[in-house]
């Protein structure tokens, strides 16, 4: 509102000039009168004009007390807590006054018009009402002219009640009003710039506003992009890794059996045929961890279940084919998830029980799943060997890119076997949010980190 | 705010009841703009009585309204009296109207027509009115005031004069020839001792175009015919009528004196004598008469009428009740009656429209026929009413002098006085 000061400056000195020429012309019009009256000029006075004069005396009464009113009228309506119904009533009263002051005036004097257009046009938003508005005040303007209109009104006209004074005085009196009138109507003018000046830069602020935007938008599909990039890489790794893991594996072993197996052929085929029957062994297990790994990478793992039900069949199939006693506490029943906060928890709970059977050669696994506040918790732990100095493999690397997709956190401890806990910041449904809220303990809900937004 | 917002309206309101109780009317008041006439001469005006007559019986059957007048403005000062509230924006509800003012008030929409009231009004019929009478408070097809006194011209005569000029007096039917041989007849030169003596006084050229059936402008003054036949006539016949006196004019005094054979006299001048200085005319030494004025060859024994008319102010803001108080004044035979026992002018209505009784009175106070008069008003024409109307006959007598008394030709003075006459009312 600081741009609005030499507006508001302008149309409060626009406020008051009209407040002289109003007080200038009744006064003009009632001290004739009665100068009229006192100096036995009246019946001469009356060949001089063409109607019946209508209260004369009353004149600076009336209008200003109009004028004051017009005022009153108008500061009410800019009243920020105006609705735009209430304006328009506001503008309906303001220009039903206006007309009274105008024929009070003897319709002399129009500057008034231009008084309530200033004040009233940046009120209204609309383009039509301001059109209507505008029209509306233009044939008040024209029909304030008083030639126009003095055949059908029966008024005497300021420029009538000077015929009394002889022309010097006459022509001094008509001057000052001239001059009264045209500042007005440079007030006006300087009010309408200002105003356009103001609209325009509004207008850039806008356009500038708008191409940020553009650019921000812009930036997010790039990013969204490289995100796609970077999953597809990061699956890539995923894959290679898993091939590492198992077939590099297990063909390691069968490669060095099978040449152990060549060593010893020669003399003892007893040890060969039990290196032999080892080896088998492992191929086995290794087409087994092939099976489950080409199971694992399949995009739809859970595509028909419901998230809960697709963890509790992971679960339950993974505890089958290793023989590792898994337990499941799952709360997902208390947090609707998204596809992807779903995919995450699932790869996650899938990736850690790989790893404790596969590292940790655990017997044992418990899986957990909890909601605090607006966070999804996923623990599993296991009773393993651990791993102390555990670097970052494929595995680790790339749950924490999981979830730090969703804006979540993971750690890893190995003590006591291994555990796992990944924090998942999720998008919580609105009836839900409610729930939660209550029993949040101080998580930020706009941790959107790296999410991309909807365009 | 919005807790100072009721304090502000009840104070509001408070003042407004107080304003209300302080200025509210407890009874209704109409103003009656009025004066004393100096009509036709005339010293002091009967007006407050017919006002007062007229209020006194407004008052009694509209309870709760008082009606109000300034008294003491005179004729000559009544305009400039009426103009000056009507700056002030106090012109009065019902006002009399003079004849220089009625068109200005018109023109400047002060005047209420009255036409909405006359249709609504049963009791009203126009035609009870004279019509010259009625037709002077109208402007074209618009009422704009109702007639409320009315005077109209007659010829008196000397019937002491006649008898010894061995002449008979006159009908009433008489003629301009009639009239034009009985003052060719008595007018003499000073000689022997006798008194000189005359034929006429007061007779003006207006009186011979009105009887000769014509006018030389209209009522509105925007046309005038002094090319007109009938109007040529008449002031051939005027010139004629004048050239006997030889340059030497009668004064009311020869009148007076028993040296004039006819008197032009306004109704009103002829009251007014008769009733002040207690019956001028009865202490003459010569007995009188009274006859229509002459007839032209193409008119009748037409009268001018001047009629004192009364109007509603427009701005007036109680127009029904002005409109009874109007009405009473002008439209009631009872109010109208107290103009007889005054001195001034005669009633408006119609002989029909009185109490025979009444009227029978009145015309006892006249000292005339009653049906006589009421014949001669019912004829008589209206004199135009508007504003300069003055000076348009200061020009054409201005020009006609020359012609009256002079060598100038008539046709070419008529011919030069309708332009001139025309450019002026044009102007």
């Amino acid at each position: 509102m600081e741009e609005n000061r030499p507006q508001q400056m302008l149309l409060q000195m626009m406020a008051a000039l009209n407040f002289v020429i109003v007080l200038f012309l009744s006064m003009t019009i009632g001290v004739t009168a009665e100068r009229i009256a006192k100096s036995g000029q009246a019946r001469a006075f009356l060949d001089k004009i063409h109607s019946v004069p209508n209260l004369p005396r009353m004149t600076p009464a009336i209008a200003v007390g109009l004028y004051l009113l017009l005022l009153v009228v108008m500061t009410l309506a800019q009243s920020p807590k105006r609705s735009p119904t209430q304006q328009r009533l506001y503008a309906c009263a303001a220009m039903a006054v206006l007309v009274a002051l105008m024929a009070a005036l003897r319709m002399s004097y129009s500057g008034c018009v231009l008084l309530v257009v200033a004040q009233f046009l940046h009120l209204f938003q609309s383009r039509q009402v301001q059109t209507v508005f505008i029209g509306i005040m233009t044939v008040l303007f024209l029909c304030s002219d008083y030639d126009l209109i003095s055949l059908q009104l029966p008024m005497v006209s300021f420029q009538e009640y000077l015929f009394y004074y002889n022309v010097n005085t006459a022509n001094l009196l008509l001057s000052m009003k001239n001059v009264l009138v045209s500042i007005n109507m440079l007030l006006f003018i300087a009010i309408i710039v200002q105003m356009s000046l103001q609209q325009s830069a509004e207008h850039e602020k806008v356009i500038r506003l708008n191409r940020q935007l553009g650019d921000a938008n812009q930036r997010i599909m790039e990013y969204a992009i490289e995100s796609e990039r970077a999953a597809e890489t990061r699956e890539r790794n995923r894959l290679a890794r898993e091939i590492h893991d198992t077939m590099g594996h297990t063909l390691t072993g069968i490669s060095a059996g099978l040449d152990a197996c060549i060593t010893l052929a020669d003399h003892s085929p007893e040890l060969v045929r039990e290196q032999l029957r080892l080896l088998a062994d492992i191929s086995r297990r290794g087409l087994r961890d092939v099976r489950r790994s080409v199971h694992a990478l399949g995009p739809d793992a859970f595509e028909d279940l419901p998230p809960p039900e697709a963890i509790r069949k992971l679960v339950e199939d993974t505890a089958a084919a290793s023989g590792v006693r898994i337990s499941l506490d799952s709360a997902l029943d208390r947090a609707p998830l998204q596809r992807d906060e779903a995919d995450t928890v699932y790869r996650i709970i899938q990736e850690s029980m790989t790893n404790a059977i596969k590292h940790g050669h655990a017997s044992q696994i418990t899986v957990r799943i909890r909601v605090e506040g607006r966070w999804l918790v996923v623990i599993v732990s296991d009773n393993g060997s651990g791993c102390p100095e555990f670097s970052k493999g494929f595995g680790l690397r790339h749950m924490e890119e999981r979830v730090a997709l969703l804006g979540g956190k993971l750690q890893v401890k190995s003590f006591h076997g291994f555990t796992v806990v990944a924090r998942l910041n999720i998008r919580w449904r609105d009836e839900h949010d409610k729930g939660i809220d209550s029993g949040r303990s101080g998580a930020d809900p706009s941790k959107p980190a790296n999410r991309p937004q909807r365009l | 705010m919005t807790a100072r917002r009721p304090a502000l309206l009840l104070a509001a309101a408070a003042c407004a009841c107080l304003l209300l109780v302080a200025f509210y009317p407890r009874e209704t008041v109409l103003r009656l703009g009025i004066y004393v006439s100096s009509d036709w001469d005339a010293p002091y005006s009967d007006y407050y009585d017919l006002a007062d007559t007229a209020i006194e019986r407004f008052e009694a059957e509209h309870p709760g309204v008082r009606v109000e007048y300034v008294s003491g403005i005179r004729e000559e000062d009544y305009s400039e009296w009426l103009a000056a509230q009507s700056l002030n924006g106090q012109i009065p509800d019902v006002f009399f109207v003079l004849d220089s003012d009625f068109q200005r008030y018109i023109s400047m929409g002060g005047l209420a027509s009255l036409n909405g009231s006359i249709e609504r009004d049963p009791d009203f019929l126009p035609e009870k009115y004279y019509p010259a009478a009625y037709e002077a408070g109208k402007m074209g097809d618009t009422v704009y005031a109702l007639p409320v006194q009315s005077a109209t011209t007659m010829i008196f005569y000397n019937k002491t004069l006649l008898a010894a000029e061995g002449i008979d007096p006159p009908g009433q039917d008489w003629t301009w020839e009639t009239f034009y041989n009985i003052c060719r007849r008595v007018t003499h030169e000073e000689s022997s001792g006798s008194p000189k003596q005359f034929g006429c006084y007061g007779y003006r050229w207006e009186y011979a175009v009105a009887s000769n059936g014509a006018s030389v402008v209209d009522k509105a003054g925007t046309e005038c015919y002094f090319e007109d036949s009938r109007v040529e006539e008449a002031i051939r016949f005027c010139r004629e009528l004048f050239r006997l006196d030889g340059g030497h004019q009668a004064t009311e005094q020869d009148f007076f004196d028993g040296r004039v054979a006819f008197r032009v006299m306004n109704l009103t001048d002829y009251r007014t004598m008769e009733y002040y200085p207690l019956g001028l005319l009865g202490q003459q030494n010569f007995e009188w008469g009274y006859l229509r004025m002459p007839a032209g060859p193409q008119g009748g024994n037409i009268s001018c009428l001047e009629t004192r008319v009364a109007a509603v102010s427009s701005r007036s803001r109680h127009k029904s009740l002005a409109w009874d108080l109007l009405k009473l004044l002008s439209y009631d035979p009872e109010v109208q009656s107290v103009l007889y026992e005054g001195a001034e002018g005669t009633a408006v209505l119609r002989i029909d429209e009185w109490d025979r009784e009444l009227y029978a009175h009145a015309a006892a106070e006249l000292r005339l026929d009653a049906e006589l008069l009421d014949q001669v008003m019912d004829e008589a024409v209206e004199l135009p009413k508007y504003e300069t109307y003055g000076q348009t006959l200061a020009i054409a007598n201005e020009r006609l002098d020359p012609v009256f008394y002079g060598d100038a030709d008539v046709s070419a003075t008529l011919m030069a006085l309708q332009r001139e006459v025309l450019a002026y009312l044009r102007g």
